[in-house]
């Protein structure tokens, strides 16, 4: 049996992570609006269970209010987005404060299981009517208000940043699926109806 | 009107007014019609064009090839369809009434050949005689061979239009949209109401079919505000298309009401007059619209009155012939009559006089007919033939028709007296209106017959509907607006907005317009004019499935008394029409057959969508690779540089196997195995379901719902699970390791991933919401990787400080450390009966530890594999998966009754204990080998015993195979299914193993489901 020539394994550097995205052309051009991967956040499920969560983690108000988000340095901020009661999506500068592992509540690393996307422009709402069964005009999804919904058939979390920037954030494994749906990437143009054999 | 060719050769619009219409003189569009090279102007139909250049005939009917041409100007319209476009571009059975007229246009009409005016299927109208409603059924049933021959050549000639062949190159978008009132139709009554409700604040979306909005007003000479109605309508428009609160959409039918305010549309985008079709973007939108409150204010349809050769062209419906005159400036004929039941005649004879077109006669079936319309029209000259009916009519099949004849009419009769002959070319005929009713209707409501109007009317136990204007009965103009009014505030107020006290003033109607004189007149209930002794033409009912007086009353006489019978068995309201200009007079004739009154008879169901709609629509973008959304791998695009090929499972893009130097498949699964079981092979399983689990009663939590024990489970190991539904049946299966005391990472199948998620928060939410557990999806946080095979140590320990020794991290062991420099999580299980590592990392690392697991494990042999030889392995092992936890399966059955737990409840517990489920002759999980050693066993295949080869159906069943493989590993085909009784009645006995679809048998044997390394040697070394 062959036999490897000694062990590597403290040679091994710590690579960087690689984007669901990597080989999208970055930004996408959408009609009116901007679609870009956000890059260098830390996503922190908190879940309190049944036990009461404290009023703030990572310097962000846990909001209580169902479908709100506590964003209080606007769409270049950390953001804490209500999920269910007792249940919070962090969104945290990966150079700011992590949150502290408090007795009560359980904390769950999903930065690399969802990707966090930002729409950006006039036409932002516009994109997501295209594909989401949701009122999302600016009267009913308002600044700083968030929504689990499906987005062409895709679960995603919406967070109304700003009137003209919504963020999207969505599983790892269907990011490429909705960045391709979102940018219009041709992808078989039409219905494919035709016959392919003579029919009576 | 005949006009020389100019300069270009084209002819010249001969049948174009000289002035008026809502059209561009100063444009000119050119089109083709069956190849002829014609013009037209913005704001035109294609219906108004061909009118315009004297194109009368424009196809040929369904059944009987007879010349057709334009009857109405609307969606209603039954015989002018015509094929749009070229070869991708190919749509068939377009309505030309409904297509915008653009530059390029190219319309060829259907259903002739060789060409429209020679057809040869017309050559078979003497023979009609013998083809009665039903023919196809009553003349090629018998002898039975004959209907498969006789069947292309009747389709051929039946069919209406043909389909593209190839893929549709245009696209389309869906969109939603959500309003406080919906407004259909925006003729007087939708702009009115769209406007009050826009008034009070509302969000208002207005749609409308016609590509140029007004309706109505558009169509008539009206007056308001002592202008041309056009005038108020543009101002109105304004006001709505400069608020961002109202959406205005021209050339958007809805197509179908909903339950609970939910409405589609289908926007044709290219047939708006603001739209350019040359630049990119959709071409159909669908419009899923969900709305507070809806006004419905869809107008209302001619009908036509039904007599002998009624479909020829130049037949016409009066107000259509109104439309064409005043909105297109088209000239629909030189020399007319008009014969109408009701004061709506005396109208379109007004107008034709206006237009400079001489009326031989208004005929009207009723007797001494008075009032301001008919005194207007005698006044003008024109003979007021009253009491009398036009019966029969002539013409030519490229002119259309040439003349109509006059006869005395008396009610009940069953045929009319020698008539008058009158040479004319167009008639224009009306038998009364009906409501648009159809979207009132889709969601149940059951519309009213009114004998005094002759119409269905709108359901007054319906709700909260809001029907302005004609759809909710006919009234004069003045009405129609203020009904508008009233229901745009109305539906205002409904949905939560505060009325202001004025605002959206109705406009005045001039006292003598004509649209004030005709509402409450008397109206004659003339729903077949009798025939002639001699007749040259056949008195249709519904022209698109030219179906006959005759027709519906030999369907009654065969039997067919009801209504929703007579469709189907005569195609009466079939078709693209849906029967919007026939249903009514076909269901009165049906009650007169009947002796019954009308509301007796009923209509039949008014289903969604009120037009046809493209395909294209509704699949928006979901088409093609965007059919549905796919779900990648962290591994994906690493593996496809491997040279993965790729398969659907689920949502999941799976690698099935990687190919190397042409392999065909068997054989790259031949040696992914092969090597996997020699040396060491990787395979992705990132798919599989993770579930965290924490808290202080997770453990407890696991207990409730595995049928196996979990609190005595050690921090640092994993263990198998089974999880059932309620009913006892598996659910599904997977490890679980305990990372601590309160904390686990369960993994679920590829394919339960979610259902298993919403199982457990189902479980902690309802049913035991006093546990402290806490619950997340991690599938997608994780990228995991299976190393498998005996040198799979060999290669971990290269690669990691961790120590992965047997006494270290023995089987169903769990540790964590860096592996390849990435932090990871290693579990010692094994899906293929090897010594296997699972090592998960963060999924955005996962593209790197293949990479470097890959370089590192060269030197060992290392091959990735797919999904094919990961199922050949678990099948040789004898693991179950999908094929096995069907839904249908216990514990038991799956030979893993061992596992129930006879000290704890858990889900399923209970169920699980029913006598038939615990019935020792259910079908059981056991291994079966061929016999003769080579030939392969089909999944799916049946098993039944072998004293019954060759036996005649049917034949008892004792059970199926479920998984299947060739077996590399252990020299032979081996197979997994359930049999019932099991191994304790057919242990090393033969059975047959049936495959009836390919009609193979062959002869098995019967042995225990682990055919490789039974004892479990591999994966404990």
């Amino acid at each position: 049996m062959p036999k490897p020539a000694a062990n590597p394994a403290p040679l091994f550097d710590r690579p960087a992570p690689v984007s669901p995205l990597a080989g999208c052309a970055q930004p996408a051009h959408l009609p009116d609006a901007l679609l870009t991967e956000r890059h260098g956040l830390t996503l922190w499920h908190v879940d309190a269970g049944r036990a009461s969560a404290p009023e703030t983690l990572a310097g962000l108000n846990l909001p209580r209010t169902p479908n709100t988000v506590d964003a209080p340095k606007g769409p270049k901020g950390p953001a804490a987005l209500w999920l269910g009661p007792g249940r919070w999506l962090l969104a945290l500068s990966a150079s700011g404060p992590t949150p502290d592992d408090a007795p009560e509540l359980t904390l769950v690393d999903q930065t690399h299981a969802r990707c966090a996307l930002r729409l950006v422009g006039a036409g932002a709402r516009t994109e997501l009517a295209k594909g989401c069964a949701l009122d999302l005009s600016e009267a009913t999804f308002e600044e700083d208000q968030c929504a689990q919904t499906l987005l062409h058939d895709i679960p995603v979390l919406l967070h109304a940043a700003d009137d003209d920037v919504i963020d999207l954030y969505v599983a790892r494994s269907f990011a490429r699926a909705l960045w391709e749906t979102l940018a219009h990437l041709p992808s078989g143009k039409g219905v494919r109806a035709a016959p392919t054999a003579r029919t009576g | 009107m005949t006009k020389a060719p100019d300069e270009t050769g084209i002819a010249p619009q001969a049948c174009r007014l000289e002035t008026g219409g809502h059209i561009d003189r100063d444009r000119t569009l050119r089109f083709r019609f069956d190849g002829r090279t014609l013009t037209g102007h913005p704001g035109d139909t294609l219906a108004s064009a061909l009118l315009a250049n004297g194109v009368r005939l424009v196809a040929r009917s369904f059944k009987y090839h007879t010349p057709r041409g334009i009857l109405a100007e609307g969606a209603e319209d039954p015989s002018g369809l015509v094929a749009l476009g070229r070869g991708a571009r190919h749509e068939p059975n377009t309505r030309a009434t409904m297509t915008t007229l653009t530059d390029g246009l190219e319309a060829r009409s259907q259903n002739a050949w060789p060409s429209l005016r020679w057809d040869a299927a017309a050559l078979m109208r003497p023979l009609s005689a013998f083809m009665p409603v039903g023919f196809y059924y009553k003349t090629f049933q018998w002898p039975p061979q004959v209907w498969p021959l006789a069947e292309p050549v009747l389709r051929r000639m039946a069919g209406l239009g043909t389909s593209p062949r190839q893929p549709d190159p245009d696209t389309y978008e869906h969109r939603t949209a959500h309003c406080d009132v919906l407004v259909v139709g925006a003729g007087p009554a939708g702009l009115m109401a769209a406007w009050a409700a826009l008034a009070a604040g509302a969000r208002v979306i207005l749609a409308d079919e016609r590509a140029s909005l007004g309706g109505c007003l558009l169509k008539e000479r009206t007056v308001l505000n002592d202008a041309p109605a056009a005038d108020w309508v543009q101002t109105v428009l304004g006001e709505l298309t400069s608020d961002s609160r109202v959406t205005v959409l021209p050339a958007t039918t809805v197509t179908g009401q909903h339950d609970h305010g939910f409405w589609l549309a289908a926007e044709r985008i290219y047939d708006r007059p603001d739209t350019d079709p040359a630049a990119a973007g959709p071409r159909q939108r669908l419009w899923h619209i969900r709305a507070k409150q809806t006004v419905l204010a869809t107008g209302a349809i001619e009908r036509p009155l039904v007599f002998a050769g009624n479909d020829r062209p130049g037949v016409m419906l009066a107000g259509s012939v109104r439309a064409y005159l005043n909105q297109y400036a088209v000239a629909p004929g030189h020399k007319a009559v008009v014969f109408a039941s009701h004061d709506e005649g005396y109208r379109t004879a007004l107008d034709l006089v206006a237009a400079g077109i001489p009326v031989a006669a208004v005929v009207d079936p009723r007797a001494d007919v008075r009032g301001p319309l008919p005194d207007r029209v005698r006044a003008l000259g024109v003979p007021v033939r009253d009491g009398y009916v036009i019966g029969d009519t002539r013409g030519t099949a490229s002119g259309g028709l040439s003349a109509v004849s006059v006869h005395r009419y008396r009610t009940g009769g069953d045929m009319v007296s020698v008539g008058e002959w009158l040479d004319i070319d167009l008639l224009a005929t009306s038998g009364g209106w009906n409501p648009t009713l159809h979207l009132h209707a889709h969601t149940g409501a059951r519309p009213i017959w009114d004998a005094e109007t002759l119409a269905f009317q709108p359901d007054p136990d319906r709700g909260p509907a809001w029907l302005a204007g004609a759809c909710g009965g006919l009234k004069p103009l003045d009405a129609v607006l203020l009904s508008g009014r009233e229901a745009g505030r109305g539906a205002a107020e409904a949905a939560g907005l505060r009325l202001p006290e004025g605002g959206s003033p109705c406009p005045t109607v001039a006292p003598d317009d004509p649209a004030q004189a005709t509402a409450g007149t008397r109206r004659a209930a003339l729903w077949a004019v009798p025939k002639p002794a001699v007749a040259n033409g056949k008195r249709f009912v519904d022209l698109q499935s030219d179906v006959t007086v005759e027709d519906v009353a030999l369907a009654h006489r065969e039997g067919l008394e009801s209504v929703e019978h007579l469709k189907r068995y005569t195609a009466l309201g079939m078709g693209t029409d849906q029967g919007k200009t026939s249903n009514v007079t076909g269901l009165t004739l049906l009650a007169a057959a009947r002796h019954q009154p009308i509301p007796e008879v009923g209509t039949t169901t008014f289903r969604a969508p009120y037009t046809p709609i493209t395909l294209g629509a509704l699949a928006g973008t979901a088409t093609g690779e965007q059919f549905a959304p796919v779900r990648r791998s962290p591994l994906h695009d690493v593996q496809a540089e491997a040279g993965a090929v790729f398969q659907a499972t689920g949502l999941w893009l799976r690698p099935r196997f990687f190919p190397r130097d042409g392999e065909t498949l068997a054989e790259a699964v031949q040696r992914e195995v092969r090597t996997t079981r020699e040396r060491v092979g990787m395979v992705d399983v990132s798919f599989l379901g993770k579930i965290d689990i924490q808290g202080p009663d997770a453990a407890e939590f696991l207990n409730r719902v595995y049928v196996n024990g979990w609190t005595g489970l050690p921090v640092g190991k994993v263990r198998y699970g089974l999880m059932l539904r309620e009913d006892g049946m598996v659910l599904d299966d997977g490890t679980t390791a305990r990372l601590a005391e309160d904390h686990f990472a369960m993994t679920t199948t590829t394919a339960n991933a979610g259902r298993v998620m919403e199982h457990l928060e189902h479980a902690l939410q309802v049913y035991w919401p006093e546990l402290d557990v806490r619950l997340v999806s991690t599938t997608d946080a994780w990228a995991a990787i299976a190393l498998a095979g005996p040198r799979s140590r060999q290669l971990l320990t290269f690669v990691t400080d961790l120590d992965v020794s047997n006494d270290a991290l023995p089987f169903m062991g769990v540790a964590t450390g860096d592996v390849c420099g990435i932090p990871a999580r290693v579990f010692r299980i094994s899906f293929s009966g090897e010594l296997a590592y699972e090592i998960n990392v963060p999924a955005g690392y996962g593209e790197t530890l293949w990479r470097r697991l890959s370089q590192a494990g060269s030197a060992l042999g290392l091959t990735p594999y797919g999904s094919e030889a990961l199922g050949v392995m678990r099948i040789e092992k004898g693991h179950v998966a999908g094929p096995e936890l069907d839904g249908r399966t216990t514990p038991h059955d799956l030979g893993l009754g061992r596992m129930v737990s006879t000290k704890k409840s858990f889900i399923g517990h209970r169920l699980l204990e029913r006598p038939a489920l615990t019935d020792p002759d259910r079908p059981r999980l056991v291994g079966l080998v061929p016999e003769d050693g080579r030939t392969r066993l089909l999944a799916g295949s049946q098993i039944i015993a072998v004293e019954h080869a060759g036996a005649p159906p049917p034949i008892p069943r004792l059970g199926h195979i479920s998984s299947a493989c060739s077996g590399p590993s252990v020299g032979h085909p081996v197979a997994l299914g359930f049999l019932t009784g099991g191994l304790e009645q057919w242990a090393d006995q033969t059975v047959l193993v049936t495959y009836p679809l390919k009609g193979t048998q062959v002869r098995a044997r019967v042995v225990p489901p682990q055919f490789y390394d039974p004892e479990g040697s591999r994966q404990n070394a």
